[in-house]
């Protein structure tokens, strides 16, 4: 497809970002003959995605809003760089219209879908009238922004998710259950909102449940070009977070599959859009599906696709932002075999999830055919607290899914990670699960399935008490408290003297 | 008496026998467990009796220690003196000149109970031990004898 | 028998003798609250590093049908170890033998041990546990005591002595704690008495339990007998190994030095704001020792009796000290017959082992009062007095605030060959307190006066001023400076290290006649 002759599409891109996907990012512009730019905070200065650029500008204090989501820190770095280009990962800034426009006016070229429809689509319930416009069915819901006027809500029938329209990602959500809850619920979801995302506008959707969260991959260029490239199953989450995905979605009958295709395609084209896109979707038990959101950035999941299909997403993001065309054949190019992806995040799944803190110490991840790790940290590495703690992305791709979910778990039995409690354990628990290996599991999986994980068992918990009595035991002594006495005793030499005879 | 007791959280755990700790790197605490004609990596943190063990991604805390060790923890766990009632009197005569507690009133130890103004010097009561006081059997402006019994704490 | 066998034969042997009186005894000392013999010595040494001697020891009794019974070891463990890696000597009673009872052979092997430690120069640490004298030796057994009872005094001051009474010591026994240098009781488990609560109901009709007439509690707080107070048996344990941080192995090796230490755990600035500025208002004296000594280094001797004075060990820069002072708190400090009787056994013991002493002095005099008069405040106060004087270790007094009378030469003044002596700006030497000179020199300026009160006041305030500060001492050299309280923790330690081979004697004697 390229020529080694062609050049490069830019010269030098900075990325807005830290982390596994900062790595992500500059490994694809390398690939790309393109200089990478990395950012860091003061919580950052010796962390990994520094190392992988040519030049690093500071941004600021560790605090976000200082530093990864500071706009003018961000351009600044970008002017003194040189850079023509800012790719914003995902998370931060990628979502933020604002910003998407000062990159325009500065001169630079953002890496990602248009500040219209980044404003457009970042109102989620913007978002559902477009689709519904599209013809697209969406969750039952009230798309009107909410008033006091709570009988549209009781219509909906109990329970209802309170979202806020300028959320996402899991983010903003409040569940109501009984209709007393209502309006305080409300007024709560409101105020929380208005703080978080600076627009109080409110709307409520029916819940689902249980439901399956199946997304779909858009890509598209500059020229009205626009590629489907499949679709992933997120249903494994943690508080509506994800923490398993899988391209193939197991199970997915081909009608449906076309379906969410072309529900994607319509809510894509009803805007004006270019770069990397995720439709996402849920499906209830009847098979029915309705749209939940458009995310106009590239997700955490990306490599999951690209793993299936062949296509680097990033790389392509990059190219059509420089005007390039996506070529024809790019949507039907084979799909081959099956991805699954696992998050590791420094937190304690058998203690609700909480955020585990700390440094991470020992670090060894797996290799061989079929594994793709994507690592934000290293061996050794203290782990800020301001930022969220995706340790690693641990993806396997094999001929099929049972294979898959055997080279995971092989992955998984070669990784070691020491230092801080890791998600670790849940996924090799999940890869020994039998409706995973069924591919039988939806949102409430996580809760219902695993709640705060199994006891451990008794014959694990006598090898972890003979690795800790070994270690001990092989361990060398301290020192004694005090310095020991002085080795030339003044009684023995008294003694001496006291024993001569005078 | 001189074994090891490993401990995982509170419970008393055995130790699996026939298996084998293989270092790969101690510093950073890669290990692998052999036996039963298995090899399982392992990650092996910690010193003296403090130990984080990471086993299929899980990470365990263990304590091991000797039953000397594990003696002279609880010991300094436990709170020092008894518990049950405790008479605080007087040990010197003099004025009261003023009362800083209640009954009902928590104390810690140290905390300053009255004040009693003798040999020209005012005087601090303190308490003995972290306790709550039952009852006060002096007010201010009164004069009390050496063991006079001032207030009781339990 | 083969070699073989011999060799198994002492290996069952061993065995059976770890077992004391068996392994139902060993679970009803168990039930008791208490630990067994070996039990103690275990958490008392360092891991792995105790030795036992004359474990096959058995009684040379057959009266009473004692040779039926016969038990290795009689009774009681002895041997030798390390605490923080020094050696140390050691012997414990073993209740479940003969209820720990003294013999002939029981008193023998504690002897052995008390005489290895005095001819190698260490210390001895002696737990005890034992309902008394094995009646059915008779005198055989009384003069076991005794032969204990000498070896205590002949150690006495050449190596450190430490004791744990850690269940009934009773009747003559007593004695052999009461002789050693520091007592540790454990609380509610442990008693000493000379005679018993059946005795005296029976001869002075006084109804008293156990725990009344000696327990752990009275000895601390009433009669003196025991320094230290332990919540139990560990933490008691764990006290007598610390007290060995503090001593050296014998009187003429050097003091264990900390390797590591931190700064005091009260921040010099504060002791700056320590002293209240009306005198009627009192400060706790603790505080100031943790503004003066290293973070977490003091340990409190005698912590429950006679409150009114501090006595304890403590460490400036890894150094050892011992640390003596008025606690302005109780009884305003004053010095009276138990506080002058703990201060000067505290000052003795040492110097005895080269401990230098610190001493802090806040004392507005002595106790008045008919019944310390009667009582003789006079003999008591005069040891606290010999001691220091005859004491030769290094000493380094800091008057804080008040020193008045004859307080002020007792207490480590320079006159009684105090080596370094501080005093603070808020120090006050005089005779007496302001308010009583005056009455005394004035008194006839002030029956004159129009106003008797108000010229009272103004002498008062003039009397203050000229002499209730440190100055006039310090213009004759009395004092050897004035320093800032925030300045006193730097002061002693340098002066620690100036006086580190101070050579200093007492005339030659057989001994002094110290008043008792």
């Amino acid at each position: 497809m390229r020529t080694d002759t062609s050049p490069p599409p830019f010269e030098r891109v900075l990325v807005a970002n830290r982390g596994e996907i900062a790595i992500r990012v500059m490994r694809a512009c390398r690939e790309l003959g393109i200089s990478p730019v990395a950012v860091y905070s003061d919580a950052d200065v010796d962390a990994l995605h520094v190392r992988h650029a040519d030049v690093a500008e500071r941004l600021g204090p560790p605090a976000p809003a200082e530093s990864y989501l500071s706009i003018e820190a961000i351009l600044a770095a970008a002017q003194r760089s040189g850079s023509q280009a800012i790719h914003p990962g995902y998370g931060f800034l990628s979502e933020n219209h604002a910003f998407a426009r000062a990159v325009e006016d500065a001169g630079l070229t953002f890496i990602g879908p248009p500040a219209a429809t980044l404003q457009m689509l970042g109102n989620k319930l913007a978002a559902r009238r477009s689709a519904e416009a599209a013809g697209v069915p969406t969750v039952p819901g009230t798309s009107v922004a909410l008033g006091d006027d709570l009988t549209e809500l009781t219509r909906l029938g109990l329970p209802i998710m309170l979202k806020a329209a300028a959320g996402g990602g899991g983010r903003g959500m409040r569940r109501v259950d009984s209709a007393d809850e209502l309006g305080e619920a409300l007024a709560a979801a409101r105020r929380e909102a208005l703080s978080a995302f600076g627009d109080d506008t409110v709307y409520a959707e029916r819940i689902i449940s249980p439901a399956r969260h199946v997304e779909v991959q858009l890509l598209g260029d500059r020229h009205g070009g626009l590629a489907v490239l499949g679709e992933r199953d997120c249903s494994i989450q943690r508080r509506h977070q994800k923490l398993v995905e899988e391209a193939p979605a197991p199970g997915l009958d081909e009608a449906t599959r076309a379906a969410l295709f072309d529900g994607a395609r319509r809510v894509a084209s009803a805007v004006d859009f270019h770069s990397a896109a995720t439709a996402e979707f849920l499906i209830d038990s009847a098979g029915n599906h309705y749209f939940l959101e458009m995310n106009t950035r590239l997700q955490v999941e990306h490599g999951v696709t690209e793993l299936v299909t062949g296509v680097d997403i990033v790389a392509w993001q990059i190219r059509v932002a420089a005007g390039e065309r996506l070529p024809a054949g790019i949507a039907d190019a084979p799909r081959g075999g099956h991805a699954i992806e696992v998050r590791i995040y420094a937190e304690d799944p058998y203690d609700g999830f909480r955020p585990s803190g700390g440094t991470v110490t020992a670090w060894q991840m797996p290799g061989g055919p079929g594994v793709r790790v994507e690592a934000g940290v290293e061996a050794q590495t203290p782990l800020p607290a301001e930022y969220d703690p995706l340790l690693a992305k641990l993806l396997v791709h094999a001929s099929d899914r049972p294979a898959a979910i055997a080279r995971l778990r092989r992955a998984l039995d070669e990784t070691l990670i020491g230092g801080v409690q890791t998600d670790h354990g849940f996924h090799r628990w999940l890869v020994d699960h039998l409706a995973f290996a069924d591919g039988r599991y939806d949102t409430s999986f996580v809760e219902v399935e695993w709640g705060n994980g199994p006891a451990t068992g008794s014959e694990e918990e006598g090898l972890v008490a003979f690795a800790a009595l070994e270690a001990r035991r092989s361990e060398r002594t301290g020192d004694p408290r005090h310095v020991a006495a002085d080795d030339s005793s003044a009684w023995g030499r008294q003694a001496r003297r006291g024993a001569l005879r005078r | 008496m001189s074994d090891h007791e490993v401990r995982l959280g509170d419970r008393h755990v055995q130790p699996a026998e026939g298996w084998r700790l293989d270092w790969l790197d101690r510093a950073a605490g890669t290990a692998r467990l052999v036996g039963e004609g298995r090899s399982i990596p392992v990650v092996v943190e910690g010193s003296g009796s403090e130990w984080a063990v990471t086993l299929h991604g899980r990470r365990h805390a263990a304590t091991v220690r000797t039953w000397r060790e594990r003696l002279f923890a609880e010991a300094e766990q436990t709170t020092r003196g008894h518990t049950g009632e405790l008479t605080v009197r007087a040990s010197l005569p003099g004025l009261v000149v003023a009362v800083r507690v209640s009954p009902g009133d928590e104390v810690a130890e140290g905390d300053s109970l009255l004040t009693i103004e003798a040999m020209k010097m005012q005087n601090e009561v303190r308490a003995p031990r972290a306790a709550r006081v039952t009852t006060v059997a002096v007010q201010a402006g009164q004069v009390v004898a050496t063991g006079a019994p001032l207030l009781t704490l339990e | 028998m083969s070699t073989a066998d011999k060799l198994d034969r002492l290996r069952s042997l061993r065995e059976e003798s770890l077992l004391g009186g068996g392994a139902e005894r060993i679970e009803q000392q168990h039930a008791r609250g208490r630990l067994a013999a070996r039990e103690r010595l275990e958490l008392l040494l360092d891991e792995g590093s105790f030795t036992e001697l004359d474990a096959f020891v058995t009684h040379r009794a057959s009266d009473f049908g004692l040779d039926e019974q016969r038990f290795l070891g009689d009774g009681v463990v002895t041997g030798f170890g390390t605490v923080d890696g020094r050696r140390v000597f050691v012997y414990s009673q073993d209740f479940t033998v003969f209820g720990g009872s003294l013999s002939e052979t029981h008193a023998e092997k504690i002897c052995k041990v008390m005489d290895l430690a005095m001819e190698n120069g260490m210390p001895i640490i002696g737990i005890s546990d034992s309902g008394g004298a094995r009646i059915q030796e008779g005198v055989v057994s009384l003069g076991g005591y005794a032969d204990i009872f000498l070896r205590n005094t002949l150690a006495s001051g050449v190596v450190p002595q430490i004791s744990l009474v850690m269940g009934p010591c009773a009747g003559g026994a007593v004695y052999s704690p009461a002789i050693t240098d520091l007592v540790i009781m454990v609380e509610g488990t442990s008693y000493m008495f000379v005679t018993g609560p059946n005795v005296v109901k029976t001869v002075t009709h006084e109804e008293i339990d156990l725990e009344g007439l000696g327990g752990a509690r009275v000895h601390n707080e009433m009669s003196g007998v025991a320094h230290f107070l332990a919540g139990g048996e560990p933490q008691a344990l764990q006290l007598a190994r610390t007290l060995l941080g503090y001593l050296p192995s014998n009187n003429v090796d050097e003091l264990p030095r900390a390797a590591e230490w931190s700064a005091p755990s009260l921040e010099g600035e504060s002791l700056d704001a320590l002293i209240p500025d009306s005198p009627k208002q009192s400060y706790d004296m603790h505080q100031v020792i943790a503004g003066v000594v290293d973070g977490e280094s003091f340990t409190e001797v005698h912590a429950h009796y006679a409150r009114n004075i501090i006595c304890g060990f403590a460490r400036v820069e890894g150094r050892p000290i011992g640390i003596v002072a008025q606690q302005p708190e109780v009884l305003a400090g004053v010095l009276d017959i138990d506080a002058s009787d703990k201060a000067a056994r505290f000052v003795r013991t040492c110097d005895c082992f080269n401990v230098p002493l610190v001493t802090l002095v806040d004392v507005p005099g002595f106790l008045p009062g008919v019944d310390q008069e009667h009582r003789g405040i006079i003999r008591h106060g005069a040891k606290l007095l010999y001691a220091y004087s005859e004491a030769t270790v290094p000493k380094i007094t800091v008057i804080t605030r008040k020193a008045y009378g004859g307080a002020y030469d007792v207490m480590s003044s320079k006159h009684i060959r105090g080596d370094m002596n501080y005093a603070w700006p808020t120090a006050e030497i005089a005779v007496m307190g302001v308010e009583g000179a005056v009455n005394i020199i004035f008194r006839d300026r002030i029956e004159a006066a129009d106003d008797a009160d108000a010229e009272r006041a103004r002498l008062i305030a003039e009397y203050e001023e000229r002499f209730a500060n440190p100055y006039i001492a310090a213009a004759r050299g009395y004092v050897d400076e004035v320093i800032l309280p925030s300045e006193t923790r730097a002061r002693v330690a340098g002066a620690l290290v100036l006086l580190e081979n101070k050579r200093q004697a007492v005339p030659a004697k057989k001994h002094g006649n110290i008043p008792l």
